[in-house]
């Protein structure tokens, strides 16, 4: 016996709270103006020196021109090539023939002191103090090439609330669409999940088929067009329906692989009544809950290390199998529009026809039907 | 939801926003000229005259994930290039060398990236901007501008010339996408020739400002419309070809074939128009 449980409304309104806090943390994590990497003492020097030869707002310097700490060119003095500093001022009061850098702190050319090549400082600025620069003085915050140009990776907490976000987001987004499909492909619906429920492995051989050939399958579809040449003009429009149309089905399929999930759900809990009709959106909420589930759990261990990954890659795995199986029903069914049998799915039924009202039912005993009055032969009437 | 545990899967990879400036400027030294060439793509574009006595100074603030701010001096020509190219594709793009998806969500490269030119007041330039999806702000007061050449596309673009350029201008040319352009003060910028494209956009232009003589406009709109303001003292001689366009000057009277207003026989100052309309509206009032 069907047994309906509604949601309780309070519940229903925490979760959708929760929902709606979590999408906006995700988004406002995403929009977040995350500051740039600074350098660190832990930074190897060598690569710091590459990634700023290699960067086009950066200067080339040898190794060796790097020194720790604050560094002075004194008045009077000159350095032949260039100076660097690490984690540490550069003052320059004397001159230097090729490029000043600062690695981490601030370059000050004082009166009297000159830089021939480039002055730049890395992570600092550089300072005009009435000296003079016959190069370009330039202050990077960060670099831009190489491995320690990268920004800082995202905290576990900021990885689960964007991942927990994409979840939520995929469900609603699947959750409007199966209402629709619900409300307005129902009889597909149902005609591509009876397939699933008829022949599982071959939906499931039909969906690898075409997954692989979806686009052998396109690049065909051009080449067709492009041979009669008219069809070239065509191609644009030819791409974006196949494409369309794969998306289309690969969606109802899903769809139609939730609402037998669901199903299924329901009848193991022996909560579906063999008389009334099936609740086909209530079911299709309940398979694509089951595999939100699957991946929120995975979402919410982002953190766990390989526990979370291992999470998440059963949920890919079980996921891609629906999505299969539902693809291949729904090219099995031709986009639910064929039976399991081969046959169209019958028609409303129509009103008699008043020609045929004189027919008897005939039963399976074989009780001989009254034959049909036809009109007697021409010659007959004459 | 496939594309959705592919996406969770890598999220925690998924570049993050990474912002960087870079400051960058150059003594004057021996100088005598600068040429400015300038392809910024989208956010928010300045151009004024520098603070301090150096001959540029190019101030940048960009997502380093999404913009590669690229400039590059010249010295044997004179030639300051400054770009900002798009790092990577919209709205989706693969990285294969680091196998991880880059998502783009609209209008993000609007968000953020400033690039603030100053240049040299007393070196004669020669600035040619290319300007993409863009707000800029370009004050040449105070500047010697000796041609100026302004392509943009989406942008909405302010020209100030606040004071009169010292130098003569030997061209002036506004190229419009299809945003708009307000030029203030357009009689400051001392050329005798300036030459106004205007597409799906349209154009604003302030006459205002000191000159002598005569100053030729040539303005081109399709779609768009243009609109002149030009001060009473000065004399107005219009040539108007329009293709389903339409002139709105009512103080112009027609001869010939030609507008003319009144004190165009006694103005000590001239603009001579040679309008093209097409599907465009062409405006001159009268301040």
């Amino acid at each position: 016996m069907w047994i309906h449980r509604p949601v309780p409304k309070r519940a229903a309104f925490v979760a959708a709270a929760l929902v709606a806090a979590v999408s906006i943390q995700g988004a406002q994590a995403q929009t977040g103006r995350a500051p740039a990497r600074a350098l660190t003492m832990g930074d190897s020097i060598t690569a710091v020196v590459d990634s700023l030869a290699r960067d086009a707002n950066g200067v080339a310097i040898e190794r060796s021109a790097v020194r720790a700490g604050a560094q002075s060119v004194p008045a009077g003095s000159t350095v032949t090539g260039s100076i660097a500093s690490w984690h540490g001022p550069l003052d320059v009061r004397g001159t230097v023939t090729g490029n000043a850098v600062a690695l981490g702190g601030d370059l000050v050319v004082h009166t009297g002191g000159v830089v021939r090549g480039d002055a730049v400082a890395l992570g600092g600025r550089v300072q005009l103090d009435g000296g003079t620069v016959g190069g370009e003085m330039r202050s990077l915050s960060a670099l831009t090439v190489g491995p320690l140009a990268r920004a800082a990776p995202r905290t576990p907490a900021q990885a689960a609330k964007r991942s927990v976000s994409l979840t939520v987001g995929w469900y609603l987004v699947l959750a409007v669409i199966g209402l629709f499909a619900a409300l307005f492909a129902r009889g597909n619906l149902e005609t591509i999940a009876e397939r699933i429920r008829d022949d599982f492995s071959r939906c499931f051989f039909y969906g690898v088929v075409g997954e692989i050939a979806f686009l052998p399958a396109l690049v065909v579809c051009i080449v067709a067009l492009c041979i009669t040449v008219i069809g070239i003009l065509l191609i644009p429009f030819a791409i974006v329906g196949f494409l369309l149309g794969g998306a289309g089905a690969v969606a109802l399929g899903f769809l139609a692989m939730s609402y037998v999930t669901g199903d299924a759900a329901m009848r193991w809990r022996g909560a579906v009544s063999p008389y009334a009709p099936p609740p086909v959106v209530q079911f299709l909420f309940i398979g694509l809950s089951l595999y939100f589930v699957l991946w929120m759990a995975g979402s919410l261990l982002t953190w766990a290390g390989w526990l979370g990954a291992l999470l998440r890659l059963v949920a890919a795995m079980v996921t891609w199998v629906a999505v299969t199986v539902g693809f291949g029903a729904t090219l099995a069914s031709r986009g639910g529009t064929r039976t399991p049998g081969g046959r169209v799915p019958p028609a409303p039924l129509a009103a008699p026809i008043s020609d045929a009202g004189w027919e008897t039912p005939t039963p399976v005993s074989g009780v001989a039907a009254a034959r049909r009055p036809t009109p007697p032969p021409r010659s007959v009437q004459r | 939801m496939l594309c959705a545990g592919l996406l969770a899967w890598h999220a925690p990879i998924v570049r993050g926003q990474a912002w960087r400036t870079v400051t960058a400027s150059r003594q004057r030294a021996s100088a005598d000229s600068l040429r400015v060439r300038v392809y910024f793509g989208a956010g928010t574009f300045n151009l004024a005259a520098a603070t301090t006595p150096v001959l540029y100074d190019v101030d940048m603030r960009y997502d380093a994930g999404r913009v590669r701010p690229v400039h590059n001096y010249d010295a044997a020509t004179g030639t300051l290039t400054i770009r900002s190219d798009s790092a990577i594709g919209h709205p989706f793009s693969l990285d294969l060398k680091r196998a991880r998806l880059n998502i783009n969500g609209p209008g993000d490269d609007r968000n953020g990236t400033d690039l603030t030119v100053g240049l040299s007041r007393g070196v004669p330039l020669d600035l040619s901007l290319a300007l993409g999806a863009c707000d800029a702000t370009l004050d040449l007061s105070t500047l010697s501008v000796r041609r100026l050449q302004l392509e943009t596309g989406a942008s909405q673009t302010t020209v100030t010339f606040g004071t009169p350029n010292p130098i003569a201008m030997s061209s002036l040319d506004l190229d419009i996408g299809a945003a708009g352009l307000t030029v203030n003060s357009l009689g400051n910028a001392h050329a005798s020739t300036v030459r106004v494209s205007t597409g799906v956009g349209g154009a604003e232009l302030d006459l205002a400002g000191t000159w002598t003589g005569t100053m030729n406009l040539v303005v081109t709109a399709a779609l768009g419309g243009v609109t002149l303001h030009v001060p009473g003292d000065v004399g107005i001689e219009a040539r108007i070809s329009k293709t389903l366009g339409n002139l709105d000057a009512p103080d112009l009277t027609e001869r010939d074939g030609v507008y003319h207003s009144a004190n165009w026989a006694t103005a000590a100052r001239k603009v001579v128009i040679d309008a093209t309309a097409t599907l465009a509206g062409l405006d001159i009032t009268r301040e």
